[in-house]
């Protein structure tokens, strides 16, 4: 029964992350951050999305950003957000990113 | 764009049933590595660097032999022309290359056991927490090892064969790209 039980937990986890994965932006660019607990992967996102957020203009940084783009929820081990692709078009800078919960 | 982070040496099917392979061709890897625990750091990076290897060289061989060799080939040409763009001691950025120096750049053959093992995907280490170099207590002691530390952690990514960049991190600051000969 134990075996049969964490099969079937197994399969939910690979159908939702399945479905996630139908998803059309899943399309778009990949980063996979590998590394141990506490290594810093999260802050490093943080600090990546607050360097890009900071060139956002007021109304631009009223974008619901949970904290500051990354999760505190986890799927297994497994993680992943969103990352949203605007254009800064107002002055002609390059692109910028925003991560937010997909 | 999309974000993975994996903490542990999760199940195959995980990755194998939920990444398609199709996307590798936008797909970069990062390691982070933690020096505030410098005892573990080459074993930290030779743990994600074997992971790294063993679960996407599967999802490579899952695509086309073209389509593999595509990707492959835009790794190996983003190195043959990687140029430091950090700015010079007067803030000036470094020219940008000539077609002629391009096109000369991709016929020359990459350094010898350079990405001798090619997945078609960029991987960068990260050193996080670097912070601690500059801290009171410890700038002392990692002003002496730093040289030995970056020395033994650019012979690994060498050695598996993979992008010769470090990134060395620190909060709050830039990227600071470490590719000095």
């Amino acid at each position: 029964m134990v075996t049969t039980s964490n099969t079937v937990s197994d399969n939910i986890w690979q159908q939702i992350l399945q479905e996630a994965n139908t998803h059309k932006e899943i399309e778009e660019s990949h980063i996979f951050i590998l590394g141990e607990k506490n290594s810093g992967k999260r802050t490093l996102i943080k600090s990546i999305n607050k360097e890009l957020f900071l060139n956002y203009d007021n109304e631009e940084k009223n974008l619901p950003i949970i904290e500051e783009g990354v999760s505190k929820n986890s799927l297994i081990d497994y993680k992943y957000l969103n990352v949203k692709k605007t254009n800064d078009t107002d002055n002609g800078k390059f692109n910028k990113l925003i991560l937010s919960i997909l | 764009m999309n974000i993975w982070m994996i903490n542990s040496l999760i199940d195959d099917d995980i990755i194998q049933s939920t990444f398609k392979p199709e996307y590798l061709h936008k797909a970069i890897v990062m390691i982070t590595i933690d020096l505030t625990k410098p005892s573990e750091i080459m074993d930290q990076l030779k743990k994600w660097c074997i992971y790294f290897y063993e679960k996407f060289s599967k999802l490579l061989l899952k695509l086309e032999v073209d389509k593999q060799k595509e990707i492959k080939k835009a790794v190996e040409d983003y190195i043959k022309l990687w140029e430091d763009e950090q700015p010079d001691q007067d803030g000036n950025k470094p020219e940008k290359l000539s077609e002629e120096v391009i096109a000369m750049k991709l016929d020359m053959p990459l350094k010898e056991k350079l990405l001798d093992i090619n997945l078609g995907i960029p991987m960068i280490i990260c050193i996080t927490k670097s912070d601690i170099v500059i801290s009171t207590n410890e700038r002392k002691k990692f002003e002496e090892d730093s040289e030995f530390i970056l020395k033994h952690i650019r012979k690994q990514a060498l050695t598996c064969k993979l992008i010769e960049f470090i990134i060395f991190y620190r909060w709050g600051y830039n990227f600071i790209f470490i590719n000095k000969d």
